[in-house]
């Protein structure tokens, strides 16, 4: 509708460029799958033999397991792996954001000026960044979600929408779907009188979530926070030119300026492991002080650790806790999350949780049927299924 | 217009050490970036290939057959001088690592993120195993390092090497410098 381009579109990488990027985006692929699959049969066939003859029983917990396999020199091979196809992810893509960094800029300045579907984008720089963020770059990405190398900066926001696409496109499902695809869609089925009129996503990043959430519910006035203005001016950016009307504000969720009773919905996507269990009660104060009566806030994580009923899984899981730049993982999942809630206002029977299968990429009828309760989805590990959790107003 | 922009490309944090010696873990980022580099060289000649072959441009007699001239080899001295420094990024790391410790803003303030992860981590099952001190802040320490640094009591010295190394240099670095650190490296194999 207007002649500014999609910021998405602009960056073009080299033939090389590219190839480095696939590369990347199949050797995580063969860590997460085949040689994931190869260090379960070491654990199967060594490691947890092992650990019976010396304790007479199996391993209770992911720690148990995750102290047999420091010493292995598979999981020890499996992380360095891991950790540098991670870095990789963003690694690949930062040459072809330097080169077209001057045009990103300026896109987002005229999408900003011109805000063609009528979005807005409101920046506080005096914005309290927390020091989980300033003190490391959550998920190894240099800059982190914040960092501005120049001003009216985007690169760390493209970085971060290029060096996904790297990171997930070794393995195909994670194409389509994604968390709110799935949860929408489960609310839908689950809640068919659930209109929400008005809609938060916190920390939002580049809106990846959130614009699969305004697809299932089309008519709710869609705002969105973070901390980091180079995600927000991109993110902005993206939403006009894909036909989505967002407010945008710089915020740290602590402290939400909207007034009381104000969202039908509050949505958030792999937000909470990356804060402190004590920053977790008071974003949900503020969450609750936000949502309408009837409201819901409803969010995704990895499953936690009460519900995953395998220590080696529980185990695998907690890889990022160590090794990803993410240190409150291990909080977030070994917590009682209906008690995180009720603390924070929220009614014990007002909870809610529910694993579903990666919408998109499994027939519906199974989607339908997991969501009921009548079939059960897929293992949650590599998006293959979701797990959400929230509570009502 | 403004300077061009240079991303950076560490990141900023704990860097995790999951072998013994942390040159194995320097030396798997190599091999790795090395194989994401062959990878990528395998690519752009089976494009180049299937294009000329396409074209009817030449056959493979003519790609044995060629020899570079100097223009050529002075091209492929700066792409073989890049490959390295891809491969190799991990020593310049610790250059950059070394020269700013202390003085960048992009300085590691590990202080905040290790007392939470100590208290995060210490309630656990295990905390001998888990907790990660203020001191090893840097990264989770594992298991086998720990019962081998406690049977010698060379081991001991360690805080004071830390000690130094958190005003100049990354204490990953300082405790390659000192031959008893990497003993218990040596060990692994009578252990294993």
């Amino acid at each position: 509708m207007s002649n500014i381009p999609n910021i998405d579109d602009l960056v073009e990488s080299t033939h090389d460029e590219h190839s480095r990027q696939r590369f990347t985006s199949v050797l995580r692929k063969r860590v997460l799958v085949d040689f994931a699959k190869d260090m379960k049969t070491v654990y199967d066939n060594a490691v947890e033999p092992r650990f019976e003859k010396k304790n007479a029983r199996k391993p209770k917990t992911g720690n148990e397991v995750r102290k047999e396999m420091l010493e292995e020199p598979i999981f020890q091979e499996w992380s360095a792996l891991r950790h540098n196809a991670q870095l990789m992810s963003w690694w690949t893509v930062q040459p072809s954001v330097e080169r077209k960094l001057p045009e990103l800029i300026q896109t987002a300045k005229d999408v900003a000026a011109a805000t063609p579907m009528g979005g807005s984008l409101r920046l506080d720089p005096q914005v309290n960044i927390p020091k989980t963020v300033s003190e490391l770059d959550v998920h190894l990405m240099p800059g982190c979600f914040h960092e501005e190398h120049t001003e009216d900066d985007v690169a760390q926001g493209a970085v971060l929408h290029h060096g996904i696409k790297v990171f997930y496109s070794g393995l195909s499902h994670r194409m389509k779907g994604g968390w709110a695809a799935t949860a929408g869609n489960a609310i839908r089925i689950k809640f068919p009188n659930f209109k929400p009129k008005r809609m938060l996503d916190m920390g939002t990043s580049v809106g990846r979530e959130l614009f699969s959430m305004m697809n299932v519910f089309p008519d709710a006035e869609a705002h969105a926070i973070d901390v980091g203005a180079p995600m927000l001016r991109y993110a902005h950016a993206r939403a006009e030119a894909m036909g989505k009307k967002v407010h945008f504000a710089q915020m740290n969720a602590e402290t939400l300026d909207y007034p009381d009773n104000h969202f039908d919905l509050v949505t958030s996507s792999f937000f909470f492991h990356e804060i402190s269990v004590k920053s977790s009660k008071k974003i949900l104060q503020e969450v609750y002080r936000v949502l309408k009566p009837g409201g819901l806030m409803i969010n995704q994580e990895l499953p936690p650790a009460s519900i995953v009923p395998n220590p080696y899984d529980d185990f695998v899981y907690d890889w990022d806790a160590y090794y990803n730049n993410e240190p409150f993982y291990y909080a977030f999942r070994h917590q009682d999350l209906t008690k995180l809630f009720v603390d924070a206002g929220f009614k014990k029977d007002k909870y809610v949780q529910f694993k579903a299968p990666n919408h998109g990429t499994w027939p519906d009828k199974l989607f339908e049927a997991c969501v009921r309760g009548e079939a059960v989805p897929p293992e949650v590990q590599n998006g293959q299924a979701w797990f959400s959790f929230g509570a009502w107003k | 217009m403004a300077a061009p922009v240079t991303l950076p490309r560490r990141s900023k944090g704990p860097k995790p050490q999951f072998f013994r010696d942390p040159a194995l873990d320097h030396l798997l980022a190599m091999v790795i970036a090395l194989t994401g580099e062959l990878s990528v060289a395998i690519e752009r000649h089976d494009t180049l290939e299937r294009l000329l072959d396409k074209g009817g441009v030449l056959k493979r007699s003519a790609i044995e057959a060629f020899r570079p001239d100097d223009t050529v080899e002075t091209e492929r001295f700066k792409t073989r001088d890049d490959l390295i420094g891809r491969v190799f990024h991990i020593l310049h790391e610790q250059a950059e690592l070394a020269q700013t410790m202390g003085k960048s803003t992009r300085d590691e303030k590990l202080s905040y993120v290790a007392d939470d992860r100590g208290a995060v981590l210490g309630g656990s099952d295990d905390p001998a195993t888990l907790r990660v001190t203020a001191a090893a802040s840097s990264r989770p320490v594992p298991a086998g390092v720990k019962a081998a640094a406690k049977k010698k009591p060379a081991a001991k010295k360690k805080p004071v090497a830390r000690k130094a190394a958190k005003k100049a240099a990354p204490k990953r670095m300082a405790a390659r410098q000192k031959p008893a650190a990497r003993k218990p490296a040596a060990k692994k194999k009578t252990r294993r």
